[in-house]
């Protein structure tokens, strides 16, 4: 199994990734990783017992540069529950790239129930498998509104570096 | 007051499973046409009924409207006012959904002027029964009773509350119109009083159903009065088609016409 550590200033979060369910989504994510996109980028989005998503801004909500968008896995079993990584995307179920999202609760209406543009869900493919107690620290800070953006961060959540740690 | 350089709003669309022309219609409208904006507001009544946040977590079709809002709001601000369909919604529903609820009046800037926005049922000062009515259930420590209640006693109330309120209205038009449209609108002073309050000149706001541009004044207080449609594609042998939104950007104010863009 693929593992990717996220080095944050709020301390490390391990995630496990499931390349047998989500191969597409985890390659994808593993060359975001790779190329350095996700270092320096922030959690822009973040509602307490909700979800926390990151790795597509900057500080000061820069958006950055993408690849390609993906197919979306959601399709795959793998449910939104507490503690797994998804990956983001807009009302197009296949428009992921580079945001994704840790559940910090069970997110059932965000799995996948039928192949329509509404019911295809948020692809998850992997896990945290260290550092829970850091998502935990991350969805409890205090957010407002940034330009077009709800639910910031009012101080930088950053992920200073990501790197593999296991292939 | 925060400040939003555009926005769309949108009202009364009582989503339930049983219309499932103006869900699409929804669907399509958080789809294509909220990318352009920075801020949509929904201002009530975008259920038909709501009985707990529990309820919807269980209602396919409730998740199916959660999971557009929260695509919606991934990419807009999106803000919610309750309606007195869905004053239940609640923390856990707007949590999930990315939504910020706002307090019912509220002034927010848009395009560089103060609006007040409301879901415009307290405005409706001529029914006195319904007023009475609305101040008991909007109190937090009966709320929190009735989400006690067994979901199915719960359906069972809103059920009849509903088509109590039906049969009043209908009975209503049928024989006092008069009577019907006096109380079935907001009034004057209400809304002289709330322009009054809010130090404002505008004011945006749905339930009425009916849609319409107004410019009124009381005494020496002027001020311009918006009015948002309800939304129903479902009817077309007893209702035309109807669903729009309002529009306020540096261009101005105007209402979409979301059948005809279809």
């Amino acid at each position: 199994m693929p593992s990717v550590l996220l080095k944050t200033n709020h301390g490390d979060i391990t995630l496990e990734l499931d390349a047998a369910k989500a191969p597409k989504s985890v390659a994808n994510f593993l060359a975001y990783v790779n190329n350095g996109h996700y270092d320096g980028t922030i959690f822009h989005r973040v509602i307490n017992n909700f979800m926390i998503q990151g790795g597509g801004m900057t500080a000061g909500m820069k958006q950055k540069p993408t690849l390609d968008e993906i197919e979306n896995e959601a399709n795959n079993g793998l449910k939104n529950d507490r503690g797994t990584i998804a990956m983001a995307r807009t009302s197009d179920p296949h428009s992921a790239t580079a945001q994704f999202f840790i559940n910090v609760d069970d997110n059932d209406f965000l799995n996948h129930s039928a192949p329509t543009p509404q019911g295809w869900g948020y692809a998850v493919f992997g896990k945290v498998s260290n550092g829970m107690d850091v998502v935990d620290s991350i969805k409890k800070v205090q957010t407002g509104n940034a330009g077009y953006h709800q639910d910031v961060p009012t101080e930088d959540v950053v992920i200073e570096k990501a790197s593999v740690i296991a292939d | 007051m925060p400040e939003h350089t555009s926005a769309l709003l949108i009202s009364d669309l009582h989503l339930t499973p049983s219309m499932p022309l103006t869900a699409q219609r929804f669907f399509d409208f958080v789809e294509k046409e909220t990318n352009d904006v920075e801020s949509v507001f929904i201002l009530g009544d975008l259920f038909e009924y709501w009985v707990g946040d529990d309820a919807g977590a269980r209602s396919p079709f409730q998740q199916e409207v959660l999971r557009a809002l929260f695509a919606l709001s991934s990419k807009t601000k999106t803000y919610y006012i309750h309606g007195n369909r869905d004053f239940l919604i609640g923390q856990d529903f707007l949590k999930r959904s990315g939504m910020q609820l706002l307090p019912d009046p509220s002034k927010v800037m848009i395009a560089g002027d103060e609006w007040v926005i409301s879901h415009g049922d307290a405005l409706c000062t001529n029914d006195l029964s319904y007023q009475v009515f609305r101040t008991w259930v909007r109190k937090p420590w009966l709320q929190k009773l009735f989400l006690r209640l067994p979901l199915d006693w719960r359906r069972g109330i809103a059920r009849t509350l509903r088509s109590n309120s039906t049969a009043k209205y209908e009975r209503a038009a049928r024989y006092t119109p008069d009577v019907a449209r006096y109380k079935g609108d907001v009034t004057l002073v209400a809304c002289a009083n709330l322009m009054g309050v809010y130090g404002s000149e505008r004011l945006i706001h749905g339930h009425t159903h009916l849609p319409a541009r107004h410019h009124e004044s009381m005494g020496s207080k002027e001020w311009q009065r918006y009015v948002l449609s309800d939304w129903d594609l479902d009817h077309p042998e007893t209702v035309l088609p109807k669903a729009s939104a309002l529009r306020i950007d540096l261009h101005g104010v105007r209402y979409i016409d979301l059948v005809k863009s279809t």
